[in-house]
């Protein structure tokens, strides 16, 4: 970098290293979600993560335009219905304010009653035409509203009555010549004849009331004004006129056409059946040349396209030369041109974003984008804005034209009466005071400076910022319910009775996900005698894996490890003859149903198919009226291409690992390495506790006609399924010569105890087991015990599902609950398959046993860790979080965003998806590519910031934080909440700007039920806490 | 009961069930009782059930008594003497119309199953069954219609359904503009079709279909009238046939229609509504026989359509895009058909074509995964061959082809340019001039200050 560059106020922008940086920096600001394939949930505003999080959310408004948080109605309806607590929001405007509470409003109240009003009650506003709306034939100048409590009701209206009717001695000391008392006058004397000015005596209570809104409304209207005039006006914004919008609109829909054709040809996976020509040459000479083509643009605005970039392309302008040449041409000032790069990356952010992902994140994928494509991809889009401004030049012109005809009316409007801006703050007075039960007298003798610095006070308080507060107040409420649930929960020694005494018939280790808290539950409820474990879904074994069927090796670890292993499945080694003729069937089978793909959209294929196309009706009538049964039907007809019996190819035989036959596999020594650190991390390392049978389960979730399918399955496999890292690890650890290393190393396994590896599918609760003709014959019968007890709770954890499903009747059983979670993974027309990690709210680290037998609604991660097998440099704990803080938080903000904008952050309604370029959705036949996650997924989600409670000191984990930079700025930032639990002390504290703030126990009681079913049955909204009876060991 | 009596009874079966749907859904609502999504469904299912085994009795009757011709009257309606018009239902059971009306009864019973899964707790789930309705009494109308009226009623009422369905996601922009262009275009085929039932009155007097096409059972009917007369009525009907079934040069709303959730883009766009100008040209077959050049003229539209297709759906990159021209190519292969005389070859192609592409449609969110599923089985990624354009065409041919393709063929940037933006301008100055014209009569009375 050449400092003389930079640092001179240049006035010629010609130093390229700044604009790719300012590119490189923009494009931080795009969606981050690769190829729809391998979807990794991922915090939605990770460009502002160095940011605190409520001026994150705000910098996304500004950015993408973005609600920061839910609609304020949607908060009131919830503080109506009790889930946000007035108290709740009165400590948080009491922390927010500060010294400033108390200040004084306008002589009208303190600042801290003016807000809490202000959130308390429901005030309406809306745009013009709703506003007169309300105000003209509504009752809102009839009847006071209805919060308004009827004592303030009847002394506002008692004390105008006796004015009223006194008025004609006027109070001494004021001098005549007050001009408060002269605008009054003139109200009255236009409104009293409205009313019947000489019987006032003879009102009715309903004529009292109406005349005393009028006059607050009149009132209000004035004072309004008044402060309009004392305080500096700001010359308003020259904005565009309407017509001219809409010329504007029309030339982003034909730029953006053109570029979102041209972009998903350029990065097509091979959907299409021609590829674009030449797109080896990259996006910006291939658009040229596309574009520069004679006899190809019938219509002006194609046709200046054609000259610019035929000009470009004869001119052989690199993509930078381009940009430059474009910002020159447009005039944009030296300051304003970051923003305005930024402007145009995220006129199509997803398509830009994917562009991005492509050229930086995917040399996997079949066409990876070529370095400096966002860049190139910059300069089109700049291109063609150009020629569309040509293009429409005329348009311009005639709507210019035709807003000078129109530009008396809109002046004349806005003079009539107050401002729209105006009109809505006199409406907020106006319905403040009735709450507050302000006198209209006392407001009108409000001098225009103290209207001003009321107005100023509610214009500070404005949507965005009630909505801040009204979230922290939800958010508290579920914070509270949680931390005090879990003081409650273990008061009476919950830890110790969930202690076991002895071994555990069997012990079940799950992935950490909130979706795995129910099945963990139900298998305790059932079997009161086992234990359950959480540790990230992949066993720590970060691998690519390749299936039998499979054509390549997939990672399945976290997206941040980079896998150094390769695993394979085989057929056993009796079958490989047999396994190598299905092979080749398979290959044919596959062949042939790519022929038919291809041929059914072509001419002579498509005449072939179309006559033989009736046979089509079976396969669909059959898959959408008995989803269930076309679908055995389906897997039996797969079995007999398949091979029966596989075994995992896990040990290498050379030294060094990759993907070649030899060296597939790991060593012992690493494999003892695994082993150990993942018993260790979950607290399992001590003999006497490891039970004869130990069950690993991975985790994925089988849908179909599901574009987003990858999201739902492990987020620790990378959007891929756990079922191999769980057989992985189970084989492992049954190795006799990794338990001898282990022994040495002071971590013994049991002689009697055998590992079985399984994989649950969340979506249709199915369990499968690996090898298990591996099992000794001794423990068939505790097996086969397990294996009820999981068949039961499987059905019940089903059951629990079903009740969030409103196509689910409340009254099913566990075993219909079991068949119609079956039948949405196989139906082609259902949106939610399952509802994957919506409701997600917490996340546990540490021993079961204190979170055992505490009904959590599948809200919560659940990682399991032993401190008391920790050294005390919580080393074990550290690694843990390093992974498990980042992955949990990236889920939950995805959730978040997702759920508090949808159409921006999320990727709106699924059902007008249309997959593109093997890449994305798009919504409906031609839009921007859609990231992040759709409505379906997120409707039932409550969005808030995870609450982390982690069973440790206060001490370690300032440590901790001040270690670790990511995990410092997920906390430090509030991006998520945290707490560390001391069960043995009780002890409770909550992370509060940079230290720990101590939780007193409140002393709830628990609600206290039999089962999980007692609690949640014949409900279907969110439940709170409940202490399970029966689970305990 | 006389099979007379039989045949009534079926018949009014067939066409009573979707009117009694779309009469509960309509006035439920009208009276402010809205029904339970459950409700909904059943009531659908109820109704397509009773409708198809109308349809498959009459079959039955009509394969067992071998009658070949079965017409049907529900009544005149309109009578004006004076003009020599009355309007009057007829249906007819026919070797055209029991097959096809079986395919739509099928199609809408199998997407109403779905739909009321998938459109579940969807805030337009009332809305899209009452279109459902609606489309599913005009397709039934449409395909029996025994004479030209009733089957533009038919016609009106699948159209209308149609485009409200494009625009289902009414919040969105692209939605609303691409059903206000579908139904522009309808609009258009609509007047055709209507120019051509008023030409069809002034030749025969009636609006019968008999009466048109002399007195044989379909296929074998003759057309009674001559050979000028069926040019210029055929052309219009060609017209109402191309608009329908997105034949050239109206092919672009085709891939915009694909706006709507994706049930009704499959039973609608890729099935049932474009192939109903297909279908219209089959019930008119008599009189392209008639005429050869009107026969060739079809031949001409049929094929360049398809070809337009072919070469379009290629370049697609989404799945819905590629489906639709997919579709157009087989519509543009089957009108090529009818004027080729093919008319039972057309028939089951269009049943056919039907159904594999409902069920593609509706399949089409599982691409990625069926990808997955090939290339697992090939064990490799899937193979892209060189297509034999590709390897023939030279260079700047095929970029040019490509582009043209990408473009869908500038179809609708031609007609926005040259027909559309001249329309609106001519309307637009004669606005101004009339704006201006009474500013000129009211200065006099009303000076403004």
């Amino acid at each position: 970098m050449v400092t003389t560059t930079s640092d001179r106020p240049s006035h010629t922008y010609d130093s390229r290293f700044d604009l790719s940086k300012t590119i490189e920096h923009a494009a931080h600001l795009l969606p981050a979600q690769g190829p729809i394939e391998v979807f990794v949930h991922h915090n939605t505003l990770h460009a502002f993560e160095h940011l605190p999080f409520d001026r994150a959310v705000v910098a996304g408004l500004k950015v993408h335009g973005a609600s920061p948080y839910l609609p304020e109605d949607h908060y009131r309806r919830q503080l109506a219905v009790g889930r946000i607590q007035v108290a709740a929001l009165e400590s948080v405007l009491l922390e927010q304010l500060g010294e400033t509470a108390d200040l004084l409003v306008a002589s009208l109240g303190t600042r801290y009653a003016l807000r809490l009003a202000m959130l308390q009650f429901s005030l309406r506003t809306g745009n013009q035409a709703e506003l007169s709306w309300v105000i003209a034939e509504t009752d809102a100048l009839r009847k006071f509203c209805g919060d308004v409590p009827t004592d303030v009701r009847r002394r506002t209206i008692e004390d105008i009555q006796r004015w009223i009717t006194t008025r004609d001695t006027r109070p001494a000391g004021r001098p005549s010549t007050d001009p408060t008392t002269d605008g009054l006058t003139r109200i009255l004397s236009d409104l009293l004849p409205r009313f019947g000015s000489n019987s006032s005596a003879l009102w009715n209570d309903r004529q009292w009331e109406s005349f005393v809104l009028q006059l607050l409304w009149q009132i209000c209207c004035h004072g309004v004004e008044s402060a309009d005039r004392c305080s500096v006006r700001t010359s308003g914004e020259e904005s565009e006129s309407e017509a001219r919008q809409a010329v504007r609109k029309e030339m982003g829909v034909v730029v953006n056409n053109v570029l979102i054709q041209f972009c998903s040809s350029f990065l097509d996976q091979g959907f299409a059946n021609w590829e674009l020509p030449e797109r080896s040459r990259g996006f910006f000479q291939t658009f040229l040349s596309h574009y520069c083509r004679a006899y190809c643009s019938p219509t002006p605005w194609l046709n200046e396209l054609q000259r610019e970039a035929t000009r470009i392309y004869e001119l052989k302008l690199s993509p930078m030369q381009s940009i430059c040449e474009s910002i020159g041409l447009r005039g944009i000032a030296d300051d304003d041109r970051e923003a305005f790069i930024e402007r145009m990356l995220l006129a199509l952010p997803g398509w830009a974003g994917m562009i991005w992902q492509m050229e930086t994140n995917a040399e996997w994928a079949v066409h990876p984008a070529p370095k400096g494509s966002l860049t190139e991809y910059l300069a089109v889009r700049l291109i063609a804005e150009r020629a569309a401004e040509r293009a429409f030049a005329r348009d311009l012109a005639a709507a210019d034209a035709h807003d000078e005809i129109h530009s008396e009316e809109t002046i004349s409007r806005s003079l009539n009466g107050l401002s729209l801006r105006n009109r809505q703050r006199a409406f907020t007075v106006f319905q403040l005071a009735q709450v507050r039960g302000w006198n209209p007298r006392d407001l009108h003798h409000l001098s225009a400076k103290q209207w001003a610095a009321l107005i100023h006070e509610l214009d500070a308080f404005d949507s965005l910022e009630r909505r801040r507060v009204y979230h922290k107040a939800y958010e508290k409420k579920y914070r509270d319910d949680t931390l005090q649930a879990l003081l409650a929960h273990n008061r009476d020694g919950g830890l110790r009775k969930n202690h076991p005494a002895s071994r555990a018939v069997f012990q079940v280790v799950c992935c950490i996900d909130d979706r795995e808290e129910s099945f963990r539950r139900h298998v305790e409820e059932v079997e009161p005698r086992c234990e359950t474990f959480g540790v990230a879904g992949f066993f720590g074994i970060a691998m690519y894996y390749r299936g039998v069927t499979d054509a390549h090796f997939r990672p399945l670890c976290p997206v941040n490890i980079k896998p150094q292993h390769f695993v394979s499945e085989e057929p056993v080694y009796s079958m490989s003859r047999l396994s190598e003729r299905q092979a080749v069937t398979r290959r044919r089978i596959g062949r042939a149903t790519h022929q038919a793909h291809l041929g059914s959209r072509t001419f002579l294929g498509g005449l072939l198919t179309g006559l033989l196309g009736s046979v089509a009706a079976v396969p669909l009538v059959a898959r959408i009226l008995f989803p269930r049964t076309a679908s055995r039907i389906r897997k039996q007809l797969g079995r007999i291409v398949r091979p029966a019996a596989t075994q995992l190819r896990i040990e290498r035989l050379a030294e060094t690992p990759g993907d070649s036959n030899g060296q597939l596999g790991y060593s012992v020594a690493e494999m003892a390495g695994i082993v150990e650190g993942g018993l260790r991390a979950i607290g399992l390392s001590v003999t006497e506790r490891i039970s004869p049978l130990v069950l690993i389960c991975g985790h994925g979730s089988g849908s179909i006609n599901n574009p987003h399918e990858s999201a739902y399955n492990c987020g620790a496999c990378s959007g891929g399924r756990g079922g191999p890292n769980a057989r992985a690890f189970s084989q492992m650890a049954n190795d006799h010569r990794v338990r001898e290393i282990l022994a040495e190393r002071g971590l013994t396994i049991p002689h009697d105890t055998h590992f079985v590896g399984g994989y649950h599918n969340t979506c249709d609760d199915s369990l499968t087991w690996f090898d298990l003709d591996l099992l000794p014959i001794r423990l068939r019968d505790q097996f086969e015990q397990a294996q009820s007890v999981i068949d039961e709770a499987r059905a019940r954890s089903a059951r629990e599902r079903c009740r969030r499903f409103v196509s689910a009747s409340l009254a099913i059983s566990p075993a219909d609950a079991l068949a119609h979670v079956e039948g949405r993974s196989e139906d082609l027309s259902q949106a939610r398959p399952e509802y994957n990690h919506a409701t997600v709210a917490l996340s546990f680290v540490g021993r079961r046993a204190w979170s055992r037998g505490l009904f959590l609604d599948r809200r919560s991660f659940l990682t399991s860790y032993d401190p008391t097998q920790d050294g005390p440099d919580s080393h074990i704990l550290e690694q843990m979080l390093r992974a498990v803080i980042p992955v949990c938080a990236g889920i939950s903000l995805e959730y978040y965003f997702s759920t508090v904008d949808n159409e921006a952050y999320g990727c709106g309604n699924k059902l007008p998806h249309n997959l593109t370029s093997l890449l994305g959705v798009m919504t409906g036949a031609a839009s921007d590519l859609r990231p992040g996650l759709a409505a379906q997924m997120v409707e039932i989600h409550e969005p808030m910031r995870l609450l982390f409670v982690i069973e440790t000191t206060p001490d370690t984990m300032m440590r901790i934080i001040d270690d670790n930079p990511p995990i410092a700025q997920l906390i430090r930032g509030d991006w998520v909440q945290l707490a560390v639990y001391q069960p043995d002390q009780s002890r409770m504290d909550l992370y509060r700007d940079g230290r720990f703030v101590p939780i007193a126990d409140t002393d709830v009681r628990l609600p206290r039920v039999s089962s999980s079913e007692e609690w949640f049955g014949g409900r279907r909204e969110h439940l709170g806490f409940a202490a399970i009876e029966t689970t305990s060991v | 009961m006389t099979p007379d009596e039989f045949y009534y009874a079926f018949g009014i079966g067939v066409v009573a069930a979707p009117a009694v749907l779309l009469a509960v859904f309509g006035l439920t609502s009208l009276v402010g009782l809205p029904l339970s999504e459950r409700s909904m469904s059943k009531f659908t299912e109820a109704s397509v059930v009773i409708g198809l085994i109308s349809a498959v009795a009459i079959l039955g009757m009509m394969l067992a008594l071998d009658d070949r011709h079965v017409p049907l009257e529900i009544g005149n309606w309109v009578a004006i003497p004076q003009q020599h018009f009355h309007f009057h239902l007829k249906l007819v059971f026919d070797r055209l119309s029991v097959p096809f009306v079986i395919l739509s009864f099928v199609l809408c019973g199998t997407i109403g199953a779905f739909a009321s899964r998938y459109l579940h707790r969807e805030p337009g789930f009332y809305r899209f069954f009452l279109c459902y309705a609606f489309f599913l009494l005009g397709m039934v109308i449409s395909t029996l219609a025994g004479t030209i009226e009733t089957l533009f009623l038919g016609w009106e009422l699948v159209g209308l359904s149609s485009a409200l369905l494009v625009a289902f996601f009414h919040d969105r922009l692209n939605p609303v503009r691409n059903g206000l262009r579908v139904w522009t275009v309808y609009r258009i085929a609509d007047a055709a079709f209507l120019l051509a039932a008023l030409s069809l009155h002034n030749l025969t007097g009636a609006g019968d279909f008999d009466g048109l096409m002399g007195t044989g059972a379909w296929p074998e009917g003759h057309a009674t009238i001559t050979e000028s007369n069926a040019l210029l009525v055929g052309l219009l009907l060609l017209v109402a046939a191309a608009g329908k079934s997105a034949l050239i040069p109206f092919s672009g709303w085709l891939p915009r229609a694909m706006e709507g959730p994706t049930p009704s883009s499959a039973v609608f766009y890729g099935s049932l509504s474009v192939h109903l100008g297909a279908f219209l040209l089959l019930r008119v077959s008599p009189i392209l026989e008639v005429s050869v050049v009107l026969s060739g003229i079809v031949v001409l539209v049929g094929m360049t359509s398809a070809v337009f297709g072919a070469l379009t759906a290629r370049v697609q990159t989404d799945i819905k895009s590629a489906l639709a021209f997919a579709s157009l190519t087989q519509v543009g292969i089957i009108v090529a058909e009818i004027g080729l005389g093919l008319r039972y070859i057309a028939l089951i192609h269009i049943i056919g074509h039907a159904c594999l592409r409902t069920l593609q449609l509706l399949r089409a969110p599982s691409l990625l995964h069926d990808y997955h599923s090939m290339e697992n089985a090939i064990g490799s990624h899937l193979p892209h061959r060189k297509s034999l354009w590709e390897r023939v065409l030279n260079v700047r041919i095929r970029h040019w082809f490509y582009r043209f393709a990408l473009e869908r063929g500038y179809l609708d940037a031609v007609l926005d340019e040259y027909i559309v933006r001249p329309f609106c301008a001519t309307f637009r100055w004669c606005n101004r001039m009339e704006k201006k014209w009474t500013d000129f009569l009211s200065r006099g009375a009303d000076e403004k200050p």
